[in-house]
């Protein structure tokens, strides 16, 4: 429709610019009629259509022009045709008109031009986001397009006439152009970059100039932006030692930035080159960088691996090399992995410290959510409870009930507050038994502070609390054996005061521990003993030594007894003495035993031999001596032990029921020799006179052993009861096995034997009743005259008396019984006595 | 001069009494104990040639204490032996000294006395 339009508006303008020719011709014509001058009006004609119709319209009109001008106005008049002496005149005017045309056309096409440019610079002025000014050579505006009134905040109107200064201050014109950025001022006052360039516009005698104003505000923001950012690029790379590259394919051109220089340690001066990243690279991993790159290379790929780096200096840096493949080259990154890769490195052997430290800790580990909820557990916890680590969320199932209160408490508690949680407690192991654990849980933190989890580890104490148990009834045990102790014991400090006696002390003497401390234990001493005993413990306290002393101590009820005693110091490690420990072993009956035996030498000395006696006192020396060597040296063993470092308190217990023992087997023996050197009234009781035999060769064992012999019984198993004195009996059978044993002294080229028999003789009693037989038969030299011996101050020996026999014959007969001797059938003597068996009319 | 290693001490004494007190008296002192029930006992065991001393009574069943120094001389003259008694023999007491014995002590004898023979005895014996 709108081509249509179109179309018809050309046609209609068309039709006007033809007639318009047709017009003009026909108006010429008109007036060339009548005033006979038509070459001007038909000139008219042509240049007015020519003008105002176009082309075609003037070429119209030169035609309808020359027709007209030959058929009215040459000859032959009125008629088409030209004479030949009109010619000339037909030539001029068609020339005229033709060049009339030309002239008009190009007139008018030029002005078509112009109108065309004007119109397009016009667009472009309107349209230019910069702003286009144009001055005249005094530097005053005359044209401003709309982007400059938009740069400027003034209105057209406003700028025109203006200065350009007065919007850009620094402004000068410069010849042929000017380009210079300068600041600009807006209306508002504020400045703003510009760049600006002018050209002159040369217009005949005028000039002027036109030229852009670009706001370049955005463009140094830009570029400024783009230098900080590269500076802090530059930076960023520094920092996390990653270098940039670029690598071009095909030339094998490298780009590095400053920060892959530092990491290759390369002189920023050099050009980089494959060359150079090849001799740094680990010789280890050459091989491997290179299969990388060339399989890269093949396939496009992008770049993503490790390898290390060989710096002059011998040190290793480990590389990250990222790169993407783009447009024929790799653009990528060298990240400087090597603090990261020793982390790791550390933490890898961290971690394998950690585990093995783990699993190899004599301990149950166990971890827990800041909630307290179990997290972790090691295989030690697992296997010890047999449970899974699900089992184990709810642990208070393998905690003893008697513990689990208490535990739940003090680990709410911990929870709470994240205090380390402590305790001790037990835990059911996988066979169903309960052991002791110490649980120790310290919470684990972040940097601000907040508990990340708990660690709890769990050992085991069943060992120590069994052994502190068992210590502390080794102490109770020694405690009460110290208190019972068949002696005295008794501890004192360095400087020598008493710090502690046992209980056998203060039954002793009747006192307490304050009043032998203060009132000096040293006045119960016996006068005799006070001196020396007093000298003998301030020696030991000065030099540290052993103390063992002898003295009579003081009973409660006045009485004195004589102790052993014994004292032996505790040192440090430095040996300083720090405290006394000592034992007072009762010796009293030994003493009085001694006493005895002298009173018994001098008493027996008048009627029996010297020798014998000497030879009883020692063999019964010997009796008494064992038990009571064994005592004292348990004693100071037992000492010894106690004091050392540190005490060995089972050895020292072993030891102080040694003591015990033998301290009752010393007692034992003296009141056995008491009994025997008793001096009494004859007192006839019933006696088992086997037990009398027994207990005399028991006393003689010493004697028999230092004498070589061998001692043979033969006792009536069934031998009733004798009446007798129990003592008279005891020296009787003590005198004639002597006797036997002397007898036997010569004797080696014979056994040495020594046989005692006892029997129940049927018809040898004076009143007919059965008596008891004794037979002590030796192997000895023998008698010459078996009746003689019985006689007083008879005597076979070098050093005897004669009185021994004399005397054993008084006291069975003293008892109604008979002593006689006579020959052996080998060799040596029988002696035998008979003793009435009780009766009951004897009782 | 005693060697860091411990010493042992041998001890012969019919008495099992005697015997127990003296191994805990030289234990308790620091060194080794081995305790024979008589002469024959003791040579028999081998410990002749391990012993660093050895420790008799005088009067035992058997072979007494002097006979077994003799023995004892013959094959280690340089073992320190001590002789102790029950009984007070100075006859006795002469003869050993005399056979080389390190020491004569009577039961019930000082255990400080004891233990400062068998040191004194082992540090001539190392001095050697």
């Amino acid at each position: 429709m709108a081509a249509h339009l179109l179309s018809r508006r050309k046609i209609v303008s068309r039709l006007w610019r033809y007639g318009l020719a047709l017009i003009s011709c026909a108006a010429a014509l008109a007036v060339a009629l009548p005033n006979d001058a038509p070459s001007s009006c038909f000139f008219i004609a042509v240049v007015l259509s020519s003008l105002y119709g176009g082309r075609g319209p003037g070429i119209f009109a030169g035609v309808i022009s020359v027709l007209i001008f030959d058929y009215f106005f040459l000859p032959p008049a009125h008629r088409l045709g030209v004479t030949a002496a009109s010619y000339p005149r037909f030539a001029a005017f068609l020339i005229t008109i033709v060049l009339v045309e030309i002239l008009i056309e190009a007139k008018r096409r030029a002005e078509e031009s112009r109108r065309l440019i004007d119109a397009q610079y016009r667009v472009i002025a309107d349209t230019a986001r910069y702003a286009i000014v144009s001055i005249d050579d005094t530097g005053r505006i005359f044209f401003v397009n709309p982007a400059a009134i938009t740069y400027f905040g003034w209105a057209a109107p406003q700028l025109i006439g203006q200065p350009l200064t007065a919007v850009i201050p620094d402004f000068r014109l410069a010849e042929p152009h000017t380009r210079a950025e300068l600041t600009a001022r807006r209306r508002d006052g504020t400045e703003f970059p510009v760049e600006v360039s002018f050209g002159e516009v040369a217009n005949g005698e005028r000039r002027s100039f036109t030229g852009f104003i670009r706001d370049i505000g955005a463009r140094k923001r830009a570029e400024a932006a783009l230098l900080k950012s590269e500076s802090y690029l530059v930076e960023a790379q520094k920092l996390s030692r990653t270098g940039s590259f670029g690598w071009n394919i095909s030339t094998g051109q490298l780009f590095w930035t400053p920060e892959t220089f530092r990491v290759f340690e390369v002189d920023p001066a050099i050009e980089p080159s494959r060359d150079i990243v090849f001799e740094r690279i680990h010789p280890d991993d050459r091989g491997r960088v290179m299969e990388i790159l060339d399989r890269a290379l093949q396939s496009g790929a992008n770049l993503d691996f490790e390898h290390r780096l060989l710096m002059p200096d011998g040190s290793v840096k480990y590389l990250h090399v990222l790169a993407r493949a783009a447009a024929g080259e790799y653009i990528g990154a060298a990240m400087d992995i090597t603090s990261a890769k020793q982390t790791e490195e550390a933490l890898r052997a961290g971690e394998l410290n950690f585990r093995l430290m783990v699993h190899s800790i004599p301990g149950l580990l166990c971890t827990n959510t800041p909630d307290g909820e179990v997290e972790v557990v090691n295989q030690p916890l697992l296997n010890y409870t047999g449970k899974t680590l699900s089992e184990l969320k709810n642990w208070p199932a393998v905690v003893h009930p008697g513990d689990l209160p208490a535990t739940q408490s003090l680990w709410a508690h911990s929870v709470a507050t994240g205090n380390p949680f402590d305790v001790d407690l037990r835990i059911r192991g996988a066979d169903g038994m309960y052991r002791w654990f110490h649980c120790r849980g310290l919470p684990l933190r972040d940097n601000d502070g907040r508990i990340i989890r708990w660690y709890n580890l769990l050992t085991d104490i069943e060992d120590r609390i069994d052994a502190e148990e068992a210590l502390r009834a080794r102490e109770r045990e020694l405690s009460l054996i110290i208190e019972t102790i068949p002696a005295l014991v008794w501890s004192a400090a360095p400087s020598g005061e008493l710090i502690y006696v046992n209980r056998r002390v203060k039954e002793y003497t009747g006192t307490t521990l304050d009043a032998l401390a203060k009132d000096q234990w040293t006045n119960l001493l016996h006068p005799d003993d006070s001196e020396p005993t007093i000298r003998a413990w301030t020696q030991a306290v000065v030099t540290g030594r052993q103390h063992e002393v002898q003295y009579r101590l003081r009973r409660a009820d006045g009485a004195y007894r004589w102790f052993h005693v014994l004292g032996q110091p505790l040192r440090d490690s430095n040996g300083r003495v720090t405290r006394w420990y000592g034992l007072l072993i009762d010796i009293d009956d030994r003493k009085r035993m001694e006493e005895d035996l002298r009173a018994t030498q001098s008493r027996l000395s008048r009627a029996t031999q010297t020798a014998t006696v000497g030879e009883l006192a020692a063999s019964i020396a010997h009796e008494i001596n064992q038990p009571l060597a064994a005592v004292v040296t348990n004693g100071n063993a037992c000492l010894r032990w106690l004091t050392a470092s540190p005490p060995n308190l089972a050895r020292a217990y072993e030891a102080a029921e040694r003591i015990v023992r033998d301290g009752k087997e010393a007692g034992e023996v003296v009141r056995r020799i008491r009994a025997l050197f008793r001096r009494a009234a004859l007192e006839k009781a019933a006696l088992d006179l086997n037990g009398v035999i027994a207990e005399v060769l028991h006393l003689l064992g010493g004697e028999t052993t230092k004498r070589r012999v061998t001692v043979e019984t033969d006792l009536e198993a069934a031998l009733p009861s004798v009446v007798a004195d129990r003592v008279q009996l005891q020296q009787l059978i003590l005198n004639l096995l002597i006797n036997g044993l002397d007898a036997m002294d010569a004797v080696s080229d014979r056994p040495r034997r020594l046989s005692v028999r006892s029997r129940v003789n049927g018809d040898n009693g004076d009143n007919g009743n059965d008596t008891a037989l004794v037979e002590i038969q030796d192997s000895g030299v023998g008698l010459k005259d078996p009746e003689k011996i019985f006689e007083a101050f008879f005597t076979t020996k070098e050093h005897g008396m004669g009185m021994g026999l004399t005397i054993c014959r008084s006291i069975v007969e003293a008892h109604d019984g008979r002593l006689w001797a006579s020959p052996a059938e080998d060799c040596g003597t029988i002696f035998r006595f008979t003793l009435p068996l009780k009766t009951n009319s004897s009782e | 001069m005693t060697s860091l290693a411990k010493h042992i001490v041998a001890a012969v004494d019919d008495d099992f009494r005697v015997r127990e007190s003296i191994a805990s008296l030289v234990e308790s002192a620091g060194y080794t104990s081995l305790v024979y029930g008589s002469a024959e006992e003791f040579l028999q065991s081998g410990s002749l040639h391990a012993a660093d001393c050895m420790i008799t009574d005088v009067r035992m069943p058997g072979m007494d204490g002097l006979e077994l120094q003799r023995r004892v001389k013959l094959e280690r003259p340089g073992l320190a032996v001590i002789l102790i008694s029950a009984h007070n023999d100075e006859e006795i007491r002469r003869r050993a000294l005399a056979e080389g014995a390190a020491g004569f002590l009577n039961k019930p004898f000082d255990a400080a006395e004891l233990l400062g023979t068998i040191e004194l005895a082992l540090s001539e014996a190392s001095g050697n």
